[in-house]
Formats: C-alpha cells, structure tokens, sequence
C-alpha cells in the first residue's frame, strides 16, 4: 500500500483546512472573550437614562422641534 | 482509488468531528453570556429610544412610568440571570456534582428564557404607544400648559 502523491497532496489540504477551521474557533472564542457576567448587566435604568439625556431633551424642547 | 475513498470518508469524519467540538467549547457558559449580551443591547436600544420620546414629548409621562415599571422588571429579570450565571460559574470551579449544576442549569434556562418575552412586551408597549400614543402626547402637553 504506496503512499501516493495525491495521497499527500490530499492529507496537505486536510491538515491546512482543519487548522484553518481551529483558528477561525479560537477567533470565534476571543471575540466573546472575557466571559464575565458582571460586565455584561445593565448598569443604566429608565430613570437614570432619562437624567443623563435631560439636557439635551429639554434643548431640543426649547428649541421646538 | 479505494485509498481515494477512504480518505474522502476519513476526511468527511473529521470535518464532521471537528465542526462538532468546536462549538462544544464551554457551550453553556459562552451561549448564557451571548443571551445575556444581546438582550442588554436590544433593551439599551428600546430604552433610550422611549426616553428620548419622553424626552421630547413624543410620550406621556404615565406611558413613560409604565415604560420605566416595565423596564426595571427587564433589568431585574436580566441581572437575576447575570447573577446565577456567575453562581453557576464558582458551583462548576468548585467541582460540585452533576445534580446540582443540572438544577442550576434549569434555573439559568428558566431565567433567560424569560429575556425574550419581556423584551417583546416592552417592543409591544411602545408600539401602542407609537399607535395611539400621539395623540394622547400632544393632550398631555396641551393640559400642561
């Protein structure tokens, strides 16, 4: 059982393609990368969200638009 | 040429093992906190949506309040499940067994399950209000002045 050319040429493109395929799962991981479920709460509420776009509401009301 | 087959089938085998472990890496951990990221941002979205309408009197101020009630049970909703993340997080550190991160699990999937609904609750309420808000924005302000 000769290993051919083809043989190698085909085991190349396997290993390239598997570690194309590892690579693009690790990106895939770093982009979510911390997983820290503390950064991910939601700090602002409805109250503070209004406070904080106050200034620039009422300039737009006083202004009539 | 029967080599040539069996390759083929060795390398079917392996794209299929490899496309299969590769999302396998920490799935419910990276999954929960996906959830959790895209909801905060879709409800970051409504919210300062429906505050600049307040804001510019596009909405009432009890649609505002009942958009705010609505709002903080999101939040609520959402950190609780933030929370128990994290619990789930030290439980499986710790190396506690099977039983009990299964019932954490649920708990977790209880939790974020709830995300969506809430969610479309809020999108609905200021759909009515974009609806039949309009006019009565423009009474409220009328019997402001």
């Amino acid at each position: 059982m000769a290993i051919t050319k083809r043989d190698i040429v085909t085991w190349a493109e396997l290993i390239q393609l598997i570690s194309q395929m590892l690579l693009a799962g690790v990106a895939a991981l770093k982009d979510d990368e911390p997983v820290d479920f503390d950064a991910v709460k939601i700090a602002l509420t409805p109250e503070e969200a209004v406070r904080r776009l106050r200034p620039e509401g009422t300039a737009k009301l006083e202004k009539g638009e | 040429m029967s080599l040539s087959f069996a390759n083929r089938r060795l390398v079917f085998l392996l794209l299929l093992t490899s496309s299969l472990l590769l999302p396998g890496c920490g799935d419910f951990e990276r999954n929960a906190y996906r959830t959790l990221k895209v909801a905060k941002v879709e409800y970051e979205l409504l919210q300062e949506h429906a505050a600049r309408a307040y804001l510019e009197g596009r909405l009432t101020e009890p649609q505002w309040e009942r958009f705010a009630v609505a709002g903080n049970r999101f939040i609520a909703a959402h950190t609780l499940a933030a929370d128990l993340m994290k619990t789930y997080q030290q439980v499986r550190r710790a190396g506690s067994s099977e039983d009990e991160r299964a019932r954490l699990e649920a708990r977790i999937n209880a939790a974020l399950a709830q995300l969506p609904v809430l969610l479309a609750d809020l999108r609905a309420l200021l759909g009515s209000f974009d609806s039949g808000g309009a006019a009565a924005a423009d009474e409220s302000r009328q019997s402001r002045r």
